[in-house]
Order: C-alpha cells, then structure tokens, then sequence
C-alpha cells in the first residue's frame, strides 16, 4: 500500500512501491517481499534519505535487474500499485493507516486492522502476545478500536 | 485483577464497552473501580459539526451530577447513577435529560436536589479534575471509554476503547478480556483500528 494516495493521492511519493510492483511481476511475491523489507531497513532502520539511491542499492541487493530501480520514475506499475492500495483499503476500511494486516475472522474469512501500531518491535514473548491478542479481538467482527496518544518516540531497529 | 474504567454516561460506544466490563466481571477475576470522564471535556478544542457541538454540550449535565454525586457519596454511587442514567439514554433512547437525570436519581436512592448541579457549572472542575485522570492513563486526543489495566511489568497502562458492537456475553466477553490483557503486555502498543463499518448496538 501507499502512503502517499493515503495522504493525498498524489504520486511523488510512489517511487519505493513502483519498484516493488515491478520487482512482483519480475520475479514474485517473494522477491518482492524482499525488495519492500530491504527498501524499508534502508529509509526506516539507517536513516537514508536519498530515496532513488535506496532503491537502486535495494533492487542490486536483492539480485533484481536495473530496470526494476527504472521502473520507480515511470508509471508503468501504477495500475498495480493502486490496485494493491485498494486492496488493503477494502480490508482495513477508509481513514485509516499504513500497516493494514489481513487476519482470520471469526468465520475463517479475512478481516483487515490498521496496525498494530508500536512504538519499538515486539520481540519473543511480547510478539507472540501481540498476535495472540490480536487474533482473539478480530475473532469478534464488531471489534473496531484500541488506541493510546503515541508519546514514545518511535524506534526502529 | 483490579481495573479503573472512565466513561461519559452519554457515550454509547463506551456504554456497550461498560456492559462488556459488567460481563467480564461475572466470568474472570476482575473487580472494576468505575470513574467518571467527559466528551464535553474530550471535545472542548476540536474542530466539530454544529450538530456534534450541541450534542457535546449537553454531556456537561449528566457528567456534572456524576461528579457531585461522587463528591457527596463516594465511589460507590458511580457505578449505579452511570448505569441508571446509560440506561436510559441508551438503551431507552430517551433524550429527555431532566426526566432522566431526575429519575436516575429517584433509582439510586439519591437526593432529588443533585439534579440542580446539571446547570452548575461551579462543578465543572470537579468535571475536569476526573477527566484528566484519565487522560493521564490513555495520553489525549482519544475518546471515551479509557481503560487501565496492569501492563508491563506490573505498571498500570490506559487505553481507549476496546470500541466494539454488539455486547460481548459471557464467555465470548471473557475472550474478549484475555485478548485484551494480552495486548496490554506489548510494551509500546498505541494503535489497532479499523473504519467502523455499523453504529453502537446497546443492548
């Protein structure tokens, strides 16, 4: 999904999920997953902000060809990105953020959340919390809303 | 376990929530302190709809006998004048406010003459001293119900919400807690959310 068509649908924002569209119809959904964390480690993890050189170091990371960097200035995957955007959208429901995550519900099918938002990485015990709970509050469909003012700074590692 | 739960009487998303709480209590080891906040407070600088604005105003007047009730009776009466008075705006769906301050009253064994700190508003502090109390737990720009609930290491933690529809009974309202203090252990979690897609459901 897109955080620039959440926030105003305008494309300059776009470059990051071009590639990883194009890096999906290059070479999978694998590959594309890898793309998207690698991209993410780069902007989120080590502070780059020169974000065409972060896709071009992640495509050459991930084995991708230089086409697939290209395809960040062109609109060639836009269809895909904003397919992909509506996708998520229909899950999580309009207004909302960026993750939306796709789980089971209570009759099997997948219901969508914005979130979880943390503020540090759950890791070991407290993810398996952190899934455990979430399974059991979308297991009630009428389930819509936890939240807290975020007053920890964000912590990516 | 032991559990503070704020609301606004006249907040139906946090009435089903409290009802969910009242549930809980039946089927885990929960006792709940009830306490009282405000949506007139909540809303004071947003930027609302007229219509929501005249709603908001409105809140002022149960929230003020709430809080003069307490004054006068303790704790204890928070928990009953709340529900006498949910009852009635919600599941009554009645919006005669005097009628309904009034009788809420009557049902709790309470002096009629509370009714009067309504339109008082030498209460409003005693409106905004609770308030804040709960803020302090969920953090501002949120809503109403707050909950807080033994977190991270024994420390207490606030959220607002859980928002939900219909009223989670018995056992499924017990899940409903596991979950919930399950997540409350996730140090650093702010945020689940999804558009709501179907009003409150209140009884």
């Amino acid at each position: 999904m897109s955080l620039s068509l959440l926030d105003d649908g305008d494309a300059t924002g776009l470059g990051p999920v071009r590639a990883v569209e194009a890096a999906r119809a290059h070479s999978g959904d694998e590959v594309a997953r890898g793309l998207l964390f690698a991209i993410g480690r780069r902007i989120n993890v080590d502070g780059e902000q020169d974000i065409s050189a972060v896709v071009a170091d992640a495509v050459a990371e991930c084995g991708l060809p230089a086409s697939v960097a290209q395809a960040a200035q062109t609109t060639e995957f836009d269809d895909a990105v904003r397919a992909s955007h509506e996708a998520a959208l229909l899950l999580g429901g309009e207004g909302v953020g960026t993750p939306i995550i796709g789980i089971p519900g209570p009759g099997g099918e997948r219901v969508g959340y914005f979130g979880p938002v943390v503020t540090q990485t759950p890791r070991g015990d407290a993810a398996g919390k952190l899934w455990d709970g979430l399974l059991i509050l979308a297991a009630n469909p009428g389930f819509y809303e936890l939240k807290k003012e975020r007053r920890a700074k964000v912590v990516c590692d | 376990m032991r559990v503070t739960f704020w609301i606004d009487p006249m907040c139906p998303w946090a009435w089903i929530t409290s009802r969910w709480m009242v549930e809980v209590e039946k089927v885990r080891d929960v006792t709940v302190d009830w306490n009282i906040m405000s949506l007139g407070v909540l809303n004071e600088h947003n930027d609302v709809s007229d219509d929501y604005k005249k709603l908001i105003a409105r809140t002022w007047r149960p929230a003020r006998v709430l809080c003069r009730a307490r004054e006068l009776h303790g704790d204890a009466v928070v928990f009953p004048l709340f529900s006498a008075l949910g009852t009635r705006f919600h599941v009554g769906k009645r919006t005669d406010m005097e009628a309904v301050i009034a009788e809420a009253l009557a049902e709790v064994g309470l002096e009629p003459e509370l009714a009067q700190a309504a339109d008082d508003p030498q209460y409003d502090d005693l409106v905004r001293q609770t308030h804040a109390t709960a803020v302090a737990m969920s953090g501002a720009g949120v809503g109403t119900p707050v909950i807080a609930l033994e977190g991270v290491d024994g420390a207490q933690v606030g959220f607002f919400g859980p928002i939900i529809t219909p009223i989670p009974r018995g056992e499924d309202a017990g899940r409903l807690w596991d979950g919930f203090v399950l997540l409350a252990q996730v140090p650093g979690l702010v945020e689940i959310k999804r558009s709501r897609t179907v009003g409150p459901v209140v009884d």
